[in-house]
């Protein structure tokens, strides 16, 4: 038999936070790669939206200790609120790599074909990870948080391989080369972001991160 | 001692009349640990603790099965001496409730009867077991004072204190600050860990932001059955049962 707890309207509140945070995470990164990909000048809208997020992350941060100070939670719901602000720093460094992103034409120049095939693999893989992580927090699904990292593997492996192939066989140019350098990087960042989103999940459903063996 | 375990219940079943309250205990209780007994009311913790200094003996129709393990031997065999057993394993209660004697009489009491000092020595007793109590600097001034002079968390220290002079090796207190303000609570608190240096210590508690302030190891009892034991931090961050998780939540009824 559950009971209405003071509680709980705390732990809706941040609930409600962190859905709000997830949508536009998601549409900011989804943003910047297509900017990157198909041209177009999006920083300002990113930059609102990525100050908006860490808005909210610091909204989260100051109710998720309201709410220890005021019900000293334990378990479970000591759990979630861990995870809140740690999902909710994850998902304002989205919108902060996404932003990063977007200014890095505008800063360098350089955008050509080169890179145009790996940025758009990481991109979509990333974007993936990116949805697993926020659908596995919403429906507090364990197996698909634990999907997230398996991903990133694959992540990781393209940024890699990008990296060599830049010192094999660099472009002639310079420009081009450092702007998709830092967007793989900048990808790869928010790849690793979406994992430990998926570890805090993890944590508040099963007590336990993702352990990190690579 | 083959278990390591200070004090250990065997398939400990306790009842008072037709009413079973204990339903076949197993717990292992660790030497030098704050042990923290947690439950609803009415769950056994009050006759858990009872039963391990035998102060349920003077219960009409209070009987136990199973065994209770102090260092191995078993408290409930006929050759166990039940006072030496209550010199072993002290109690405090809920309510402060020290004898209406001087202060100084109040800790000096127990090694009086037990013949355990004379004269000097006796003082040594007392001051010790005021200062191990966080009670001394308080109180040495006045010693001949009533201790009913006191306010009630000097009298629950009084009461460790008490409890302290006779060297037990276990302390078992039932709700110890229930009675105290925050101030007073804060202080017991303190005591209680620092006690744990020396002694076994088991404290019953309905406030289960004390068991998890003060506790190496907690035990959730209900309806006579215990439900989860562990070390405390685990058992308040994740908890293996979905009923601990409903009690500490306060999700419970």
């Amino acid at each position: 038999m559950e009971k209405a707890r003071l509680l709980d309207k705390g732990l809706n509140e941040l609930s409600d936070l962190l859905d709000e945070m997830a949508k536009i995470a998601e549409k900011t990164v989804s943003a910047s790669i297509q900017a990157y990909l198909e041209g177009g000048d999006i920083e300002l809208q990113v930059r609102q939206w990525s100050d908006t997020l860490i808005n909210y992350n610091n909204q989260v941060g100051e109710k998720a200790v309201e709410l220890i100070a005021r019900y000293q939670p334990v378990a479970n719901d000591l759990r979630t609120i861990r995870a809140c602000i740690e999902i909710s720093y994850n998902l304002s460094r989205f919108g902060r790599y996404a932003y990063d992103i977007s200014t890095i034409h505008k800063t360098i120049g350089g955008r050509g074909e080169y890179g145009r095939e790996v940025v758009s693999e990481m991109g979509e893989r990333t974007m993936k990870m990116i949805k697993a992580s926020i659908k596995a927090y919403r429906t507090r699904d364990a197996r698909l948080a634990e999907e997230v990292s398996e991903e990133d593997r694959i992540v990781d492996q393209l940024y890699f391989k990008h990296l060599r192939d830049c010192v094999k066989n660099p472009p002639r140019d310079v420009e081009q080369l450092i702007t998709d350098v830092l967007t793989v990087r900048h990808l790869e960042r928010i790849a690793d972001h979406a994992v430990d989103l998926a570890s805090s999940t993890l944590y508040m459903i099963k007590g336990e991160k993702i352990s990190k063996l690579r | 001692m083959s278990s390591g375990y200070k004090i250990e219940t065997r398939n400990l079943q306790v009842g008072f009349g037709k009413l079973m309250v204990l339903k076949g205990l197993n717990l292992g209780i660790r030497a030098n640990c704050v042990t923290a007994v947690m439950g609803p009311s009415g769950c056994g913790k009050s006759t858990l603790i009872r039963t391990l200094n035998r102060l349920n003996d003077m219960v009409p129709e209070c009987h136990v099965e199973g065994q209770v393990l102090l260092d191995g031997e078993d408290i409930y065999d006929p050759s166990m001496d039940v006072v030496e057993l209550r010199r072993r394993v002290g109690m405090v209660f809920q309510k402060p409730n020290p004898f209406p004697k001087s202060i100084y009489e109040n800790v000096a009491f127990g090694p009086k009867i037990h013949g355990m000092a004379r004269g000097d020595s006796l003082d040594e007793i007392v001051e010790r077991s005021l200062k191990a109590a966080a009670l001394w600097d308080e109180v040495k001034d006045r010693l001949d004072e009533p201790a009913l002079s006191l306010s009630g968390g000097q009298q629950q220290r009084l009461c460790i204190a008490r409890a302290l002079a006779v060297q037990p090796e276990v302390i078992l207190l039932d709700e110890p600050c229930s009675a105290l303000d925050p101030a007073a609570t804060s202080k017991i608190e303190s005591l209680m860990v620092s006690l744990k240096k020396d002694y076994t210590v088991i404290v019953v508690t309905h406030n289960m932001q004390q068991a998890a302030r003060v506790s190496d190891y907690t035990a959730f009892l209900y309806l006579g059955e215990l439900v989860e034991y562990g070390e405390t931090r685990r058992v308040f961050e994740n908890p293996s049962s979905k009923l601990t998780e409903d009690f500490i939540t306060g999700r419970f009824g």
